[in-house]
């Protein structure tokens, strides 16, 4: 019989995601919404950069936190602008421009991607908070172009490792204060669990009185004396396991 | 004007050297509705008058002006569905230059791009000459602000002020003046509207509506089209500044 010869296809550098940011936070407090990310760009293991922005306004009242490759974020911040300014140029009374209108674009563009087999490699966590009306709004689309809403939602890694938390620290009526403390505590398990993390954090808030707040990145401290990390894991492990 | 058979199309010359093709453009703007550009202190003024010829049309869906990227816009009179052709062509332009050079189109590269455009219609026996002159203000950061006037022949210039339309000899008149380089946008405003009232005078039985645009400092270099209600007010008020000029000299 003939042998039959397998061709291997060419390399698709376009669906393989190289400059990566992990995951990113949202979520609804009593004064609106609060995006975090944190600042890492990985390019495989090794930190790319650590000082990146991974998050962006969109308008003056939605904005955007994005995980995965970091160059289809730029694009897509791109076609959002592109979208945008088209809109406002029309002048015809009609608008593009609501924060849900910010979720259901990326979310379709992306599931166009997927079946062209040439997806935009993130995951990303729109928010928004409408000044008219005060509804604020929170979503998450993945590279399939999934929508997922929520009143907490995390991307990648994060997903895993704080969903409990966040199920059990999160109430509606959180005040700025506690939504930022949570938001660290998630940052700092992260930080500890992902080797694609960093300590350094962002938030973006999104109020109805103060629109889109893009702030400066800070430190969220990291504890490392802990009598866990002083000895070897095995070692910390070895008599509880014995006596078990 | 009879071109003896050297009027059929614009590829050829007559034996006095003018392209008769061109020329009926020229008049198509001519005797259409006045546009006029003024650059001020701090920024830039668009404006055009027009008339309603029919009741029944829904106010403001007459459009004559503009944006083409945000901080760029343009007027039209002529045939305005040919001046809309040339802003849409202008539109593409600013976007694919933003895609492929990653900033903003500078205003005379724009411009420039729109006269080569409409010269190209002056060179091929199968197409006519755009039927509109196009007044557009721009700013970039490098050379700021710039207003320009492509007129259908494809000439294209920088202007501190220009108009074109049935009022283009007494507007232009009165743009050189007063100095409007010395007077604020805010300033420059219902000065405009005066002109573009004025330079109607013989339409004066028909409805006239006018129409405005500012692109300065205070909008933070952004086009805006002013809304109806403001300039309705402004149409008003130098209507009425006008009616007493005339009884004062009567």
């Amino acid at each position: 019989m003939e042998k039959i010869v397998s061709v291997k296809e060419p390399t698709m550098h376009t669906q393989v995601p190289v400059n990566i940011g992990t995951s990113v936070f949202g979520l609804r407090y009593k004064d609106g919404i609060m995006l975090a990310a944190d600042t890492a760009v990985s390019y495989g293991s090794m930190k790319k950069s650590k000082k990146s922005t991974r998050m962006a306004s969109l308008s003056d009242e939605a904005a955007i936190a994005c995980s995965g490759e970091m160059a289809d974020f730029q694009e897509l911040q791109k076609i959002l602008k592109e979208k945008r300014e088209g809109d406002e140029i029309e002048n015809d009374g009609a608008t593009f421009l609501k924060p849900r209108d910010y979720f259901n674009y990326p979310s379709r563009l992306n599931y166009q991607r997927r079946m062209k087999m040439d997806p935009l490699w993130n995951g990303s966590i729109v928010g928004g908070v409408r000044k008219d009306t005060g509804e604020t709004f929170l979503g998450m689309v993945d590279l399939y172009g999934t929508k997922v809403e929520g009143n907490f939602l995390i991307t990648g890694l994060g997903a895993h490792y704080c969903q409990v938390l966040m199920q059990n620290a999160w109430r509606p009526d959180l005040s700025e204060e506690e939504a930022r403390r949570l938001i660290e505590d998630c940052m700092r398990v992260m930080f500890y669990r992902d080797k694609k993390a960093t300590d350094e954090i962002q938030i973006t808030k999104i109020t109805q009185a103060g629109g889109v707040e893009v702030e400066k990145s800070y430190r969220i401290g990291s504890e490392w004396k802990l009598e866990f990390f002083k000895n070897m894991t095995n070692e910390f492990w070895r008599p509880i396991r014995i006596y078990q | 004007m009879s071109g003896t058979g050297f009027d059929y199309e614009c590829s050829s010359l007559s034996p006095e050297g003018r392209i008769f093709q061109i020329e009926y453009a020229e008049k198509a703007v001519e005797t259409s509705s006045t546009i006029v550009g003024v650059r001020c202190k701090d920024g830039i003024v668009l404006g055009t008058e027009k008339i309603v010829v029919n009741k029944m049309m829904v106010p403001g869906t007459d459009k004559r002006i503009y944006s083409v990227h945000p901080s760029a816009g343009c007027v039209v009179n002529g045939l305005v569905p040919d001046g809309k052709s040339l802003m849409f062509r202008a539109r593409e332009e600013a976007t694919q230059y933003e895609k492929m050079f990653g900033i903003r189109i500078p205003g005379n590269n724009l411009a420039e791009r729109l006269g080569m455009r409409a010269q190209l219609n002056t060179v091929y026996a199968s197409q006519r000459p755009y039927g509109s002159t196009l007044i557009m203000a721009t700013h970039d950061h490098i050379k700021g602000m710039g207003l320009f006037m492509v007129e259908p022949s494809g000439s294209c210039f920088e202007y501190y002020g220009c108009a074109s339309g049935r009022g283009k000899q007494l507007a232009r008149n009165e743009i050189e003046k007063k100095n409007f380089r010395e007077v604020s946008v805010n300033e420059a405003l219902p000065l405009i509207a005066k002109i573009l009232l004025k330079s109607q005078e013989e339409m004066k039985e028909k409805k006239q509506e006018i129409e405005l645009s500012i692109m300065s400092e205070e909008t933070g270099y952004k086009h805006k089209i002013l809304d109806r209600a403001f300039v309705d007010h402004l149409a008003a008020k130098a209507a009425e500044e006008i009616e007493n000029e005339q009884m004062d000299m009567a």
